[in-house]
């Protein structure tokens, strides 16, 4: 499957933040099951049955009681599997031989893939995303739909989104051609460094600065979007695009 | 000139209100006096307009109630401001209690020894 030799034995993590998507969480947890070792939804305070419904899928769910963020959910996604893997609390106490433990941590065979929970992604182009990282290429492979295949995409989401990319890629050091595309694969070791603090959707941006701060390897890889009348009426709003321009503009200030 | 009593009407019940919660323990004592000088204060100037005419001059401003309005707005923005911030920190406060929640119930306890982990009732 693999171009690599050198493959250590891999855990294979998929993290599915998910907000009230009871009518696709299901399907998207069975195939991209197919594809992964553990399979972590994070129903970030759904009102409907998302959670029960990623459990029937055969996912582990994680659920965040009032509802945070997407940005949110990922990093609470990360912590998770952090602890799981590092079998340490991040803020309780650790072990005696912390650094070595967390040395461990980084060189562990383990990669986090995380995706969409409304179907636009497609999970048999997983193998081809983790394979980078699992090569020990990249610390991060982002998915562009751009260099991919975007199926259905409304005009004005388009030219939207290639305005926050020029934007960000304007303001941040690492070029890009689809900054906000929640199809990524992540090492260990990316896991280790990279903290999301913004809760909502500027998260995507902030994932983007946080590799240029602390020069992790990365490489963008063609991936499929595709929008069906389900996932265009779930979409982000409008308004949330010059959100994310904004954020991304103050932080450039504060910088 | 009846505005100006209305205003100093005001001003006192706002005066009694505030000293109320500060005597009910809701109100710190430096905050207190805070708000205590800027309402005294602002009753002064209400009685002796002169003096914000005076102070405008010393800094070269025409108007005393210009000079006022320069100094609330100025004030105020930095004050909203302020209450961002802060609201922004609550926010990520939230979030990392939301999580420690999220993450303590569905492992638990944190194995040392085995590899398994307790799951929750969301996870049988």
């Amino acid at each position: 499957m693999f171009l690599c030799s050198s493959v250590l034995v891999m855990r294979i993590y998929a993290l599915i933040p998910a907000y009230n998507e009871e009518k696709s969480i299901r399907t998207v947890v069975a195939d991209v099951k197919r594809y992964v070792d553990e399979a972590v939804v994070i129903d970030d305070g759904s009102s409907d049955a998302t959670s029960s419904e990623a459990s029937a899928g055969g996912a582990f769910v994680l659920r965040h009681v009032v509802n945070r963020g997407q940005g949110a959910a990922l990093q609470t996604g990360f912590d998770f599997v952090r602890e799981t893997e590092l079998r340490v609390a991040p803020a309780r106490p650790a072990p005696p031989d912390a650094v070595a433990a967390e040395a461990r941590f980084r060189n562990r065979g383990l990669v986090v893939v995380t995706f969409d929970a409304d179907g636009q992604f497609e999970a048999s182009e997983i193998p081809h995303l983790i394979g980078p990282v699992v090569c020990g290429d990249v610390d991060v492979t982002l998915g562009s739909r751009f260099l991919g295949k975007s199926i259905n995409m409304p005009l004005l989401k388009r030219l939207l989104l290639r305005l926050a990319v020029w934007f960000s890629n304007i303001t941040i050091g690492v070029r890009l051609t689809d900054t906000h595309n929640g199809f990524r694969a992540l090492s260990a070791s990316a896991l280790q460094t990279i903290q999301i603090i913004q809760d909502r959707m500027a998260h995507g941006s902030e994932i983007v600065a946080e590799i240029e701060k602390h020069n992790l390897r990365y490489v963008e890889l063609p991936v499929t979007v595709r929008y069906s009348e389900y996932s265009k009426a779930k979409g982000q709003k409008f308004l949330d695009y010059f959100k994310i321009i904004f954020d991304l503009f103050v932080r450039k200030l504060v910088q | 000139m009846t505005i100006k009593y209305i205003l100093l009407v005001i001003i006192l019940l706002i005066i009694l209100k505030i000293t109320g919660k500060f005597r009910s323990r809701e109100l710190a004592g430096r905050e207190y006096l805070l708000w205590l000088v800027v309402w005294v204060g602002g009753a002064f100037v209400i009685l002796r307009p002169e003096t914000a005419t005076f102070v405008a001059n010393l800094v070269g401003v025409g108007r005393g109630t210009d000079f006022m309005v320069y100094i609330s707005v100025t004030v105020l923005f930095y004050l909203v401001f302020r209450i961002l911030v802060r609201q922004e920190k609550t926010e990520r406060e939230i979030t990392k209690i939301v999580r420690e929640i999220a993450i303590n119930q569905s492992v638990r306890p944190l194995g040392t020894n085995n590899n398994e982990y307790e799951r929750d009732t969301i996870n049988k």
